[in-house]
């Protein structure tokens, strides 16, 4: 998994690409989540599209991002989420924890 | 390395407990599923499941030690596709994993633990057997009709 960091407005938009499988780079992108944090930089949109493929591992790393940020004050979301993605958070019912846009635009507006 | 099929429809793949083999056992799976023409949609969803079933041998079952083997085999016939993977590590029960609450990870922060859940529910059927020093043997069955 790779994770590009870009500034957009008042909003960090965090490009996950390729595999989120978990592991150490759960343990990375975690790390990159709390530094924003720090930073005072608290809305957070997570960019899916170009995740080929996600487990429960990766699954298990959205939420604790959503915590981390949420029990900082700030608010994460997540956009772009192709059908393979969304499929599995409707199975898991993770749909409903998560606010999801179609686009990056659309999830930083909803600041 | 793919091995000759036993039989028509059957397909077998031996590989070492390396994290990196996850990606060959998912094409593996994505190969044969696709040539026995179950559609997209289903195929991923099996992908998914043997994905977390490999996973949790190679981190639980083998403790993350490379040189233990998996045997993966996928079987299609009856209108079900059958994955069986076969391991020779630490046997676990089945019975004893619970349902995981969903606001417990978010209040709770936690990783992992999930694998099973999504098997479960991502598959028709899932069956586990362990003959104690010996193989430990689980069977995810997908209807495809």
């Amino acid at each position: 998994m790779k994770v590009k960091v870009t500034e957009r407005y008042e909003a960090v938009v965090l490009e996950l690409k390729g595999n989120v499988m978990g592991g150490p780079e759960a343990a990375e992108f975690a790390d990159t989540v709390k530094k924003l944090l720090s930073e005072g930089k608290n809305k957070i949109v997570l960019d899916l599209s170009d995740v080929k493929f996600m487990n429960s591992s990766g699954l298990g790393m959205l939420i604790s991002s959503l915590t981390t940020v949420t029990n900082g004050g700030g608010k994460l979301k997540l956009a772009c989420v192709g059908e393979k993605i969304n499929s599995l958070l409707m199975i898991t019912k993770l749909i409903t924890i998560f606010e999801s846009y179609d686009s990056v635009d659309l999830a930083i507006q909803s600041f | 390395m793919k091995v000759k099929p036993p039989d028509e429809r059957t397909f077998e793949l031996k590989v070492k407990s390396s994290l990196e083999n996850l990606a060959v056992i998912r094409d593996f799976i994505s190969d044969s599923a696709l040539d026995s023409g179950i559609n997209k949609e289903v195929v991923d969803r099996i992908i998914l499941a043997v994905d977390e079933a490999s996973s949790n041998i190679m981190r639980h079952a083998y403790k993350d030690r490379p040189e233990g083997v998996i045997t993966v085999q996928i079987s299609v016939k009856n209108n079900e596709c059958v994955v069986t993977l076969i391991d020779n590590g630490i046997g676990f029960s089945l019975e004893k994993v619970r349902e995981p609450n969903m606001l417990s990870y978010l209040k709770e922060k936690k990783r992992g633990g999930l694998g099973i859940h999504l098997m479960k529910i991502l598959m028709d059927n899932v069956d586990y057997s362990s003959i104690d020093g010996e193989y430990n043997k689980l069977v995810l069955t997908k209807k495809i009709n």
